[in-house]
């Protein structure tokens, strides 16, 4: 399925102009894995220590019964954030298609999803119900950072695909060159993964 | 084929895999527990194993960005982009003032972690903007391939939102600032400051209007100057706190809406006028003197 | 054999240039400069400064920002050793202060010194090396470059309000932490635009191995940085959380600088000094007038060190962390730091021996940069096994000032090398050669200075001076080596300061700067000084590791 491009800001661009350069491949795309490494290394920091208070912490980190973190509510985001990470994926096959009007109806699917999970997620932490400086201070601190940390990579994830659909609307990305867009989905994915951990390391094995 | 860059990060890779068991065992860890990655048995120091852990596995996904990239090789590159010679990235064409926006934005925000939720909401909003227009302003970079006619591209789409988008909050920025320095400091001493502030803006305006010949630098700098003067400013204000506001009650209440000047003197002597911090307020219109 | 690129260039300042083949002629004249070139804008000469995303203005300021922070830094650390060096409990500053002074010059030598300069030596060198036009992402540079400076600034605004870590502001404490955090972050994304530079924008033929030296040497020292530096931001952000809302995990104040102590201390303070190799790697073969053998060996040396730099799992200030038993600070006797500390004089001592084997192969002639470079790399050394006979147990040094003599032996092999780079590469920086004599005598000053502040310190710490700047934990009978430090330390802050009069007396100067004036081997020197914008009037094309060097290179240079 292949749909004509949308002129969306395209009328701007006088038709006698040169055409410009090709932009040079695999910048963007580094340049982005190397900002997902050091996020990973940032959740691997925040982990690391989290583990060691845990293990030193003993039996009942995060207590049973009342005031326990609910699974159910983290396994909806679990799932929420999974099916972004198909959605998004649909951005990069579209765009790859040259399929616009599916590139920007993917995209808008998968901030959906991404608001819903922020949604869920203050859901969360009103039925956590926890302070920082209360009853479990130190597994308040830990969770609350690493699950902030998701939440802001999480946002970054959702501004560069905006800020990168933008620049599909306005016509830049095609299919041989849609490298902006690949960086915005792969950055994604990096996204839903650390969730993926958050899930399994904190709210499913306590 | 591995690369030689893959190699590195391989390398790096296997070293830390190869720290965190060395690690574990020291720490008492158990043979199946190192290599099951802590599934089925202690790892032994839990932080320095995790570390570890991670930095290998981060290593690793950079090894195989570089394989899957051919070390982006020219030769790699060049097949990428269909093109006969090997795509080369221009250097930014213009001045773009969303970098230095940007980082003061980040400056901005974390400032208002501190002192104020306002401030950091300001630095959110700031950072966002940022974002936008350097989008803006890298897609307009590649739109064609005449940098001229770039610029009026950009200009052409972002002029008539930046304008009124600049004077809305350079007016918001200016009220909040300034209202945050009139409210800590004493009656007298806010008075001071503004008609001081005041008397300079307008010397420095007739100072530049009647030397036309008179660099952007300077100007510039001017602007910066007194732009930075307000923020710091207002900060400083804001770290200070208000001062304190008495309540004068309905007998202070005129009818008129307005506090009455002679008890304004007679509270402001009795609470000690000498005082920066004191100040007189009727609240029962909203209305601040000093 | 490669093929020379043309020297000089004719090219549009406004344009880029168009890949083309390359050729051996050379146009005749070179007219535009790397600041000539600049966009200008309607706000004058500050709007170019501030809206620049030009990779050599941007190098420039982070370098001139660096040796700001070096002198701050700097004349803390020599306030520190008079005061060590005080008698009888007489103190000079209150203990509060002295706390927060501690924490100002390890993480201000490291924060608003080595890295900046290092990724400011890149951003200037780097893309020439690699014969790329521009830096990746130069305006993510140029952010990252206004970051640091006001994530400076406000990191010190944090002390000068007493919120250092010893500091009783709390307020302060909050401050500082999130300022800490934006360095490093701003940090980390200059060091994503270098590696992203020689990883994606190298010139045609140059695979990576055939990248020069200093140029490998950021690409491992920028990924161990962003494998390594964002765990510091994770405990700083763990630190905010915690001191803010809770004080359970880390307290009031007192855990902070124990906890991010990594970040200063060996293994991991060796990742500052991983582009030393490089800069002493590339400055010798063209001294020696010679090809370095076994390049191969090089690059791996250099991998090798910038693994064995790894640091982030040895934290040692973590709360609830024992690793062996009777251990206060958990890792002492633990193998891996054991091993780590040992292993890392290997590679230094290798690129040293293919240097020392480079310059008997060759014929070497002397200047300021071979100076730099050779005195870098055995202050280097000096360092490693300074940091190797830590580790040995029952020398028992744990806590003494051994660990900051090696500190001071690590910064001031950087600093001596940063100042041969600078040297080295003048004309590239700022279209400028620098007289040859200062240079020799200020890197032998600040070696010296660095030899003697490390050697007292290390002395004293074998008597068991322990490393604590309150008053009246000086051991007595140390109190000479207190002073020899302070002397040493005085000497690097002289020699510094010297340096910094001596570009800007070059800087001043109106000549005619060759291209090359060192018969470089690197593509570098293919261009003019300063470079053309957009940096090559034409792509160039290598066919090996040093497409300029030719048996004649001292004929090739123009001096």
């Amino acid at each position: 399925m292949s749909v004509v491009a949308p002129a969306v800001v395209t009328d701007v661009i006088p038709a006698d102009a040169p055409a410009a350069d090709p932009a040079r491949p695999r910048l963007v795309l580094i340049g982005t894995a190397l900002t997902i490494v050091a996020f990973a290394m940032v959740f691997t920091g925040l982990f690391a220590t989290y583990f060691l208070q845990r293990a030193e912490f003993g039996p009942g980190w995060i207590p049973d019964g009342a005031g326990t973190i609910p699974l159910s509510p983290a396994s909806v985001m679990l799932v929420t954030l999974a099916m972004s990470a198909i959605t998004v994926q649909w951005v990069k096959w579209a765009i790859a298609n040259d399929d616009r009007l599916n590139t920007y109806l993917s995209a808008g699917f998968t901030l959906v999803l991404a608001v819903a999970f922020l949604n869920q997620a203050s859901f969360l932490y009103t039925a956590m119900g926890w302070e920082v400086g209360g009853e479990h201070a130190v597994q308040a601190v830990l969770i609350y950072a690493i699950t902030g940390a998701q939440i802001l990579m999480l946002v970054a994830a959702m501004v560069f695909l905006v800020l990168m659909s933008l620049r599909a609307l306005a016509g830049q990305y095609t299919a041989r060159d849609h490298e902006g867009l690949t960086a915005a989905v792969l950055f994604w994915h990096a996204a839903v993964v650390a969730y993926a951990v958050i899930w399994a390391a904190i709210y499913n094995v306590k | 084929m591995i690369t030689l860059g893959a190699k590195l990060y391989f390398g790096i890779a296997a070293f830390a895999l190869v720290a965190a068991a060395v690690l574990g065992f020291a720490t008492d860890a158990s043979v199946l527990g190192i290599l099951s990655f802590g599934w089925s048995g202690p790892i032994g120091d839990q932080l320095g194993y995790t570390v570890l852990l991670g930095l290998a596995l981060a290593s690793f996904f950079m090894g195989v960005v570089t394989t899957a990239f051919r070390d982006a090789d020219a030769t790699a590159v060049t097949q990428v982009a269909g093109t006969e010679t090997l795509p080369a990235p221009t250097p930014p064409a213009g001045l773009s003032p969303w970098p230095v926006v940007a980082a003061f934005s980040v400056a901005l925000l974390v400032i208002g972690l501190v002192v104020q939720p306002l401030l950091f909401g300001l630095g959110v909003l700031l950072v966002l903007i940022s974002a936008l227009e350097w989008t803006a302003t890298a897609w307009a970079d590649r739109a064609t391939g005449d940098p001229v006619a770039n610029l009026a591209i950009r200009n052409r789409l972002m002029v008539p939102v930046e304008i009124p988008g600049a004077a809305l909050l350079g007016i918001a920025t200016f009220v909040f600032f300034a209202s945050r320095v009139l409210l800590s400091l004493s009656k007298w001493g806010s008075i001071a400051v503004f008609a001081v502030a005041a008397i300079a803006i307008i010397a420095v305006a007739s100072l530049i209007a009647t030397r036309p010949a008179t660099s952007r630098s300077v100007i510039t700098a001017v602007l910066l100057v007194g732009g930075v003067s307000l923020l710091a400013g207002g900060i400083v204000g804001i770290s200070a706190g208000e001062r304190d506001f008495h309540q004068l009650g309905e007998h202070g209440d005129d009818g008129t809406g307005h506090a009455d000047d002679a008890a304004d003197e007679q509270i402001e002597t009795e609470t000690g006028s000498g005082s920066d911090n004191d100040a007189v307020t009727d609240t029962t219109d909203g209305d601040t003197e000093g | 054999m490669a093929i020379r690129p043309p020297l000089t260039s004719t090219v549009d300042p406004v344009e880029a240039p168009t890949p083309m083949t390359i050729t051996e002629t050379a146009p005749d004249t070179g007219t535009t400069t790397g600041s000539a070139g600049s966009p200008q804008n309607e706000f004058g000469e500050l709007g170019s400064v501030l809206g620049t995303g030009d990779h050599a203005r941007i190098g420039r300021m982070f370098l001139g920002g660096s040796f700001i922070g070096l002198v701050a830094a700097l004349v803390v650390g020599l306030l520190l050793d008079i005061e060590r060096s005080s008698a009888d409990s007489v103190s000079l500053l209150d203990n509060d202060m002295l706390l927060q002074m501690v924490s100002a010059h390890r993480m201000g030598l490291v924060l608003l010194f080595a890295l900046p300069a290092l990724l400011g030596l890149a951003f200037l060198v780097v893309p020439l090396q690699v014969g790329a036009s521009t830096v990746a992402f130069g305006r993510a540079a140029a952010m990252s470059l206004w970051t640091w400076a006001l994530g400076s600034a406000l990191w010190i605004a944090g002390y000068l309000v007493g919120g250092g870590p010893g500091g009783s502001d709390l307020r302060g404490t909050d401050l500082w932490l999130l300022a800490s955090i934006m360095v490093i972050a701003s940090l980390l994304v200059a060091s994503a635009c270098v590696v992203t530079t020689v990883l994606g924008l190298r010139t045609r033929g140059m695979t990576l191995g055939r990248v020069p030296l200093f140029s490998f040497s950021m690409l491992v020292a920028g990924s161990i940085w962003l494998l390594t530096l964002p765990v510091a931001i994770a405990n700083l952000v763990l630190i905010y959380i915690d001191h803010r809302y809770a004080q359970a995990l880390f307290g009031a104040n007192e855990q902070i600088l124990p906890q991010l102590g990594w970040v200063v201390g060996q293994p991991q303070i060796y990742a500052i000094a991983i582009p030393v190799l490089g800069i002493a790697g590339d400055i010798i073969p063209v001294f020696a007038q010679a090809r370095q053998r076994f390049y191969g060996v090089s690059l791996a040396a250099i991998g090798v060190f910038g693994a064995l730099s790894i640091g982030a799992f040895a934290q040692t200030g973590m709360p609830g962390r024992t690793i062996s038993e009777g251990d206060p600070l958990g890792i002492a006797g633990d193998p891996l730091y054991i091993g780590m500390a040992v292993l890392a004089i290997l590679p230094v001592l290798m690129v040293l021996a293919l240097g020392a084997d480079t310059m008997r192969g060759g014929r070497l002639k002397f200047g300021a940069p071979i100076a730099g470079a050779l005195l870098s790399g055995l202050v280097l050394l000096g360092a490693t096994v300074a940091g190797a006979v830590d580790v040995v147990e029952p020398l028992d040094l744990f806590g003494t000032t051994w660990a900051l003599g090696q500190f001071q032996l690590t910064v001031g092999a950087l600093i001596v090398g940063v100042v041969a780079g600078i040297w080295f590469w003048a004309p590239k920086i700022y279209g400028r050669t620098l007289a040859s004599g200062p240079g020799q005598v200020l890197s032998a000053i600040v070696a010296l200075g660095s030899l003697l502040s490390g050697a007292a310190l290390l002395a004293a710490g074998a008597l068991d001076q322990p490393d604590s700047p309150a008053p009246g934990a000086v051991r007595d009978g140390v109190e000479a080596l207190d002073l020899v430090a302070a002397a040493g330390a005085a000497l690097v802050l002289l020699g510094v300061v010297a340096v910094i009069a001596a570009v800007f007396q070059a800087r001043n100067r109106d000549d005619d700067t060759p291209d090359d004036p060192w018969g470089g081997h690197t593509l570098e020197w293919a261009t003019a000084s300063p470079p053309v914008r957009g940096n090559f009037a034409e792509a160039p094309e290598v066919l090996d590791e040093r497409p300029l060097f030719t048996p004649n290179a001292e004929e090739d240079a123009q001096l």
